[in-house]
């Protein structure tokens, strides 16, 4: 209703003025191509202010740009850990599909394989057993936290080093590493512990390779010393690989 | 002050019985009242809207009101009547001169009609049981050959979805021996977090569905699980609880596909239905392993 009070400007012959150049739309429009920024998304709906855009589903969509044959052949790939080119692949359209889901399907596998073993257990000693609703507490903030806080800190130091990385790739890195433990868990039902130790080896050594592998390549591609950082984060994972073995498959009868 | 012994009652003034007199007279002169009479005297006509079909005269002069006696009984009535119909229907009618009721106006489209503030609670509560009941059919129990398949997409609601979800954290946390209240924390926390990152994952996908749509399609397709859970909660025996729960949850997952898969790009349908389906299957698993 205001608006009938004003009347547009381009139809407005005001003297001394020039007109604006404007196109049909009413407002002048500069296109620049905007390939320096990883993080494009439209410039349409980038209304509010800058921080507000952090919550807005349209500041996510570019990281979930994938269709199911991407996530596939991703999924594939992190199996292979000494192809070593997975950061070169998803270098241009790194997604946060893969990580979050995966993550997400790991803690549920988790607490229904602990849950199952503990319950097999109990009942070969016909003991009593009660279902512990701690199991999905705790798997959830120990892979939610891992994914999340490793890869920042990880983002730091090799900022530090002055060899950067783009902080979703090292998510998306890291989330798919953690495939492998899907189908490690399912293979760990088996009820005897050496066959335990050796998958939980297995699996921890196979992501940890992945990570680090990954991390070499692109280390040494900005030709700084490797070394340390690659091994560190290597233990951190074989570490992650035997805090889930003790925790879920360690009973207590 | 001497008592008349046959009756009980003081001897008049003889000015009060004059007065006794013409009240009696007023009252014997009115037609028998079908309502009660204010206790007040009824006011002289206002400049009252009229909205029965019948205008009413236009506001008559103080004096003459009270040599009609007849005048003021229907003004009451009428006057009575104007509270309960909405505003709206009052300004509508000054500029017209009728409006036959107020259903005119519900009949633009714009949701219930106005005058569901005054309407008894109990149709309200019949309204929304039987839109509940309406989706859980059409989403819960498809039928190819209906005739309106996106009836249940217009008309979604949030009391059906709601109920349950608390009756699973509910029947869950009956059925659990130890901890009951960490379980249904748990239970009510996985099923609400997920209905709403289950919409986020198809938005960013690039899908299209509406957020509070899509909640509610969701939280309808619960009911099978809801109904494998009371099976399982009744009878606690570990192979029928495992058959009850595949059932259930190829019925929910079944009920769930034609929305979910719809709204997204068919590359990337399974994509959008793989959380759906792990969703369900952990809610399966909750409802075996609680006992």
């Amino acid at each position: 209703m205001m608006s009938s009070n004003y009347t547009p400007i381009d139809s407005q012959n005001v003297t001394g003025s020039v007109p604006a150049a404007a196109d049909s739309s009413g407002h002048v429009t500069v296109k620049f191509a905007d390939t320096f920024s990883k993080t494009a998304s439209g410039s349409d709906d980038d209304q509010q202010g800058g921080w507000f855009r952090t919550f807005s589903i349209a500041a996510y969509k570019p990281y979930f740009d994938v269709d199911t044959s991407d996530v596939v052949e991703r999924i594939i790939d992190s199996l292979f850990p000494f192809r070593g080119s997975f950061n070169e692949k998803t270098a241009d359209r790194p997604d946060l599909y893969g990580p979050f889901w995966i993550c997400t399907s790991l803690i549920f596998v988790a607490a229904s394989i602990g849950t199952f073993v503990t319950y097999l257990s109990h009942k070969l000693q016909k003991k009593e057993w009660d279902y512990d609703i701690n199991l999905v507490t705790w798997s959830a903030g120990l892979f939610y936290g891992y994914v999340t806080i490793v890869p920042v800190g990880l983002y730091l130091i090799l900022k530090y080093f002055s060899a950067p990385s783009g902080l979703v790739q090292l998510f998306c890195l890291y989330g798919y590493s953690l495939f492998v433990f899907i189908p490690a868990l399912c293979l760990s039902v088996i009820p005897s512990q050496i066959v335990r130790w050796v998958i939980a080896g297995v699996a921890g050594f196979m992501s940890a390779t992945f990570v680090a592998l990954n991390l070499r390549n692109h280390i040494k591609s900005a030709g700084e010393r490797w070394f340390l950082i690659v091994v560190g984060i290597f233990l951190l994972q074989l570490a992650l690989a035997l805090v889930l073995k003790l925790y879920l498959f360690t009973v207590t009868v | 002050m001497s008592r008349n012994p046959d009756s009980d009652t003081i001897p008049l003034h003889s000015t009060s019985q004059s007065d006794i007199d013409e009240i009696e007279n007023l009252i014997n002169s009115q037609p028998y009242p079908s309502s009660v009479l204010p206790a007040r005297p009824p006011s002289p006509p206002r400049a009252s809207i009229p909205i029965s079909s019948s205008p009413l005269p236009p506001p008559a002069p103080p004096l003459s009101s009270s040599s009609n006696s007849t005048k003021p009984i229907p003004v009451p009535p009428a006057a009575a009547k104007l509270p309960p119909l909405p505003p709206s229907s009052n300004t509508r009618s000054n500029g017209t001169s009728n409006v036959g009721g107020s259903s005119s106006i519900a009949a633009a489209g714009f949701g219930p009609a106005p005058n569901t503030l005054t309407e008894p609670v109990w149709d309200t509560v019949k309204r929304d049981l039987s839109r509940i009941v309406s989706n859980l059919k059409l989403v819960v129990f498809p039928n190819p050959y209906r005739e309106d398949p996106g009836k249940a997409l217009r008309d979604w609601d949030l009391w059906g979805p709601f109920f349950f979800i608390v009756f699973l954290g509910l029947t869950l946390s009956w059925s659990a021996s130890v901890k009951k209240s960490e379980v249904f924390a748990v239970a009510f926390a996985l099923l609400a977090a997920g209905a709403v990152i289950l919409t986020l994952n198809v938005l960013l996908l690039g899908g299209h569905i509406i957020f509070f749509q899509s909640l509610s399609l969701l939280g309808y397709c619960l009911f099978p699980l809801d109904v494998g859970a009371l099976i399982c909660m009744l009878k606690d025996n570990v192979i029928l609880k495992v058959v009850v729960v595949c059932v259930t949850l190829a019925w929910s997952s079944w009920a769930a596909y034609p929305f979910m898969s719809t709204a997204v790009n068919p590359r990337r349908k399974a994509l959008a239905l793989y959380p759906v389906f792990l969703m369900y299957v952990s809610v399966g698993f909750l409802i075996i392993a609680i006992d």
